[in-house]
């Protein structure tokens, strides 16, 4: 199964912030794709769309699946099966906990909310997380809240998980432990996570595929895993700058 | 899950949250708790209630001024609930997961609306109670005038809705317009039958006007005309269909032109 971006083009208002963006993102296999650019790239605008939350003004954006021959609307597709979390310390709702976030996004997705709680709990076991299930959103750290939320999306059952600049505000330990519980996460339950950031060490030897946007425009892809090394020298050449 | 059992677990849920973020936020409830039950008082014991009796030939004036209070205050609820869940969600970084849920955007939004004036029918319980008993009011005319609000204005909670939804819409677009709907609140209460008898047909195009005449004459135990309770239908119905229009318009909108998240 594949995400199909062809000839993506988004404005805001009579601003153009996307240009005929085509790119291609394998989804039924686990791993890490990482959307790296500096900032106002439209790495936020592209993930928003990913999410189904908005829409191109021209393109396609498909989901391809090859067992049944066919292409269709991705909007449809991304709002049942992906979880997009917002940039910052926001995303879950304030002085509730995990577990209650966990009980009304279930709700709001019509899912079996016992079975969803299930999953939380095995999701928390597996990556020693515990201590978060009845911790208050407002009460954690960055890097909590960041796992909080992924925690949520795994348990909620959503297939693609779209973190956007979730190392904003983290400190390089907290960044460090923050991307190997992404990568656990992905690999240990079968997700695809699309990660956007501008901090290319965020993204080395964690991401399998890298998709590098600039100005509205993607520049290049590449389906391989990079070291730190690679990615900054890429990063460097393609934005003509030190990272 | 079918839809319905969806809607019930939504609101279920809803419930249960509201009232864990209340508790979490209670010097923020107690004070919200504190005004809602001045305004009840000052109503109940400041209103000039001789227009009314003239008007409707009844002593039960105070009863009459608080059953068109009620229904502005649940109305103003119901209005209100739009814009902040769009201004507050937007900021808190949750409309986004929200715009991906199972259901339209208004029908989450609805249920909030009915928790929170299921909570503000749980305040006016209590209050009442407690003030039928300080004063030596009948606690039966007073759960009958509660009961009778909650019924029908259920009704005209539709049309409040519709008219929040259309700032809903404007929030969405121009992003922060939640003082303009104060501002309408303000003046719709002046002109409406709330504290003042029942004279233009103007006050019946507004969502609750006719609701509180069906709800004085029932309290009054007089007859109601069935035209009254289908043009009060009619209006309210009316008013939700044209807030769907505009504010549906308003997210599609935005989802091509827009992200969301400017707040």
């Amino acid at each position: 199964m594949k995400i199909i971006g062809q000839e993506i083009t988004k404005y805001y208002g009579k601003n153009q912030v996307l240009y005929h963006c085509n790119f291609e993102i394998t989804s039924n296999q686990p791993g890490v794709t990482g959307l790296i650019g500096p900032n106002g790239a439209g790495k936020s605008t592209l993930m928003r769309m990913l999410g189904g939350i908005t829409e191109p003004n021209a393109g396609k954006l498909l989901i391809e699946n090859k067992s049944i021959s066919n292409a269709y609307d991705y909007s449809a597709w991304a709002q049942r099966n992906s979880y997009y979390v917002p940039t910052g310390e926001r995303g879950l709702r304030n002085k509730l906990s995990t577990k209650d976030n966990l009980k009304y996004f279930a709700a709001l997705r019509g899912k079996f909310v016992p079975k969803c709680l299930k999953l939380l709990y095995d999701t928390a076991i597996d990556f020693d997380a515990e201590y978060l299930i009845d911790k208050e959103f407002d009460q954690m750290s960055t890097g909590q809240k960041k796992k909080s939320e992924l925690m949520v999306a795994v348990a909620i059952g959503a297939r693609l998980l779209l973190l956007d600049e979730p190392s904003n505000g983290l400190d390089i330990d907290s960044q460090a432990n923050l991307m190997q519980f992404i990568q656990n996460i992905s690999n240990g339950n079968n997700k695809k996570v699309i990660v956007s950031s501008h901090d290319p060490s965020l993204l080395a030897n964690v991401v399998s595929q890298y998709i590098f946007i600039a100005d509205g425009h993607i520049l290049k892809t590449l389906n391989k895993s990079l070291d730190e090394l690679e990615l900054r020298q890429i990063y460097q050449h393609l934005y003509n700058r030190g990272a | 899950m079918t839809k319905l059992s969806s809607i019930l677990s939504m609101v279920k849920t809803e419930l249960e949250m509201e009232a864990k973020t209340r508790y979490k936020y209670l010097a923020s409830t107690l004070s919200d708790f504190v005004i809602f039950t001045l305004a009840y008082i000052a109503v109940l014991f400041f209103a000039d209630v001789t227009v009314i009796n003239q008007s409707y030939h009844t002593n039960d004036g105070t009863i009459l001024i608080l059953i068109g209070y009620m229904f502005w205050n649940v109305g103003v609820v119901a209005m209100d609930i739009s814009t902040q869940t769009i201004e507050s969600d937007s900021r808190a970084g949750i409309l986004e997961t929200e715009i991906q849920s199972r259901f339209p955007l208004w029908v989450l939004i609805m249920v909030r609306s009915w928790v929170t004036n299921l909570i503000t029918f749980g305040y006016l319980l209590i209050i009442s109670l407690i003030t039928a008993i300080v004063i030596g009011q009948s606690v039966l005319s007073l759960l009958n005038a509660i009961l009778l609000v909650m019924l029908l204005s259920s009704v005209s909670n539709l049309g409040m809705f519709g008219i929040g939804l259309i700032f809903g819409a404007g929030s969405l677009i121009f992003k922060s317009i939640g003082q303009w709907a104060t501002l309408l609140q303000g003046i719709i209460l002046i002109f409406a039958n709330v504290a003042i008898p029942y004279t233009t047909w103007i006050q019946a195009i507004l969502p609750f006007g006719l609701g509180i005449e069906i709800a004085r004459s029932l309290y009054l135990q007089r007859d109601v005309e069935w035209i009254t309770v289908l043009v009060y239908i009619v209006i309210n119905v009316i008013l939700l269909c044209i807030g769907l229009l505009i504010f549906n318009i308003a997210l599609q909108h935005e989802r091509k032109y827009g992200s969301f998240e400017r707040f």
